[in-house]
């Protein structure tokens, strides 16, 4: 036998004892991190940016340019843009929508963001109500029982 | 344990018991002290039990049935009635009186009759009674020899059942009263004043090493606290009440819960649960990997499950009126409570390592040395009820287990 001997009696009257004093306090409610524009979306800088580009140029600027270099250019141009021109257009309508969409997750985001701190706080509320009401449980049953007439020691109701 | 055989020089011993059966503590011990006699001497087993008369082989005893017995509805009725009585009893009085007496005696001793003719064609050297209550056994004794030898095995319990007077003639005419446990020895030496003719003989328990060799599925080998009940999941009582207060309170921690309608493994406010705990083999393993076991039933006789568990090396708590009390109490295998609150506050004792390792052992010593050997119990029950231990043949002895 390793370990040292036990008498059963002895630790059960040393538990008796030792839980005659109520050492017991509510737990004290988990820390919430204040709310606010931190914990908003931190991506504003893309977003400011893909709103300000995310039209497509709809021809080409070689057109005015002098010289049979500019000449050339602009007729192709001209003609590539006649022949692309509706896929551009539809690519333009997708970067449009593309950019709605991001715009409307961007909301989103931020509301279930500011719905989870609300829950948290409500967690908290809750917490500390808990507490409160869990103190004065105790205090009620030691007032209660008559063979418990050590000193409560529950602390005081946590705040929050 | 091997059939010794017969022979004219081995005595002739005759166990006259109500129940010859393996279905609860009393009838698993009346045919273990049967089968250690059966080491030394010839074996009659009579009983009331039976649709009709006859005498049959049953392993290495001589089984005589009578055919007589009013099955249960007599005994239930004296419980009954001895229960009624307890409870409006004034504490420590003993209560008795000639229509009690008849009451009591109502069924009870006509099944018996014929016994006193069986006994004359055994011819005993050796009378054992089984359970203390049984007066009709003893009228049959008397009406065959009032001078046999006799020895009592007991099944009292605690001091509840010896408050009736008019069972005293059967612990009186016993030479040797044979008591499971210390509390039962303690209780009927006080109350008889015959301390050295009451003797302890445990019982012949044993852990099994297959048991470790693989964790319940629901509950694995997570140091979980067991909890035994003997109620439906369902039921309102005290013991599910109790058995809800531990998974609550231990919600950190693994808790698995033996209903008689399924076993529950709550860890962290879940639960899986599983068929029920039926065979011993389960209980075992569960029992085998467990923190502690919390055995919140009330054992009729002395709590094999607290000693099972004791051989696992597993701690006990029970509650302080359970008759497996004195194996966390003499044996330092566990703790005891009296209300809700010590029972939490047993278990976190017991969930302490440095705790539960020293209880663990010290239980598991006194387990294998009370209970824990066949050889020592065929001894202590032969010697108890007068015959020789040096005519019990090596052939029988079964050697020790050694498991965990």
């Amino acid at each position: 036998m390793g370990s040292e001997p036990i008498d059963p009696e002895e630790l059960l009257q040393r538990i008796r004892t030792e839980h005659r004093s109520l050492r017991w306090a509510p737990l004290p409610p988990d820390p919430v991190r204040p709310g606010g524009t931190g914990e908003q979306v931190r991506s504003q800088e893309s977003l400011d940016y893909l709103h300000k580009n995310w039209v497509l140029p709809t021809g080409i600027d070689e057109l005015g340019r002098p010289g049979l270099r500019g000449k050339v250019i602009g007729r192709l141009g001209g003609f590539v843009y006649s022949v692309l021109g509706p896929y551009f257009r539809a690519e333009r309508d997708l970067l449009a929508h593309m950019v709605r969409v991001n715009d409307a997750l961007e909301k989103r985001c931020d509301e279930l963001t500011n719905r989870v701190l609300e829950l948290r706080h409500q967690v908290a509320d809750r917490q500390v109500s808990e507490a409160r009401n869990q103190t004065e449980l105790a205090v009620w049953l030691h007032q209660a029982l008559p063979d418990r007439d050590g000193p409560v020691d529950a602390g005081e109701p946590p705040t929050g | 344990m091997t059939a010794p055989g017969t022979g004219p020089d081995r005595p002739s011993v005759a166990v006259l018991t109500p129940h010859w059966g393996l279905g609860t503590e009393r009838g698993t011990i009346t045919r273990q002290v049967a089968g250690a006699l059966a080491c030394s001497a010839d074996v009659h087993v009579v009983t009331p039990e039976g649709r009709v008369a006859g005498t049959r082989r049953d392993g290495v005893f001589e089984l005589h049935r009578l055919g007589t017995s009013s099955g249960a509805h007599a005994e239930l009725r004296r419980d009954l009635l001895l229960a009624a009585v307890t409870a409006t009893a004034p504490a420590g009085g003993r209560p008795g009186s000639p229509d009690l007496d008849q009451l009591l005696d109502r069924g009870q001793l006509d099944p018996w009759r014929p016994a006193t003719d069986v006994l004359a064609g055994i011819r005993p050297d050796l009378v054992v009674l089984a359970d203390h209550r049984n007066v009709g056994a003893l009228a049959a004794l008397q009406a065959h020899d009032p001078g046999v030898p006799t020895a009592l095995l007991g099944l009292v319990g605690d001091a509840d059942h010896l408050a009736f007077p008019h069972f005293d003639p059967v612990v009186e005419r016993a030479a040797h009263v044979l008591a499971v446990t210390e509390t039962e020895r303690r209780v009927v030496a006080d109350r008889f004043g015959r301390d050295g003719a009451t003797h302890r003989i445990g019982a012949p328990l044993s852990a099994n090493e297959s048991a470790f060799s693989e964790p319940n599925t629901w509950v694995g080998d997570t140091g979980y606290v067991l909890v035994l009940t003997d109620q439906d999941s369902e039921a309102t009582g005290l013991q599910n009440e109790l058995a809800g207060l531990v998974r609550l309170r231990f919600s950190d921690r693994p808790v698995g819960i033996t209903h008689t309608d399924g076993f529950f493994a709550w860890h962290e406010g879940r639960v899986n649960s599983g068929w029920p705990v039926e065979r011993s083999s389960d209980l075992a393993r569960l029992m085998a990997f467990a923190a502690l076991t919390v055995d919140l039933r009330h054992p009729e006789l002395y709590g094999r499950a607290a000693v099972e568990s004791l051989l696992y090396g597993t701690p006990i708590v029970v509650p302080q009126d359970s008759r497996a009390r004195e194996h966390a109490q003499r044996g330092r295998g566990g703790l005891w409570f009296a209300d809700a609150a010590e029972l939490t506050w047993c278990i976190e004792s017991l969930l302490d390592p440095a705790t539960n390792d020293a209880v663990r052992d010290q239980g598991r010593t006194y387990a294998e040395a009370e209970y824990g050997s066949t050889d020592r119990f065929i001894d202590r029950v032969t010697a108890a009820c007068g015959l020789d231990v040096g005519a019990i043949p090596d052939g029988v002895r079964v050697g020790r287990q050694e498991v965990g």
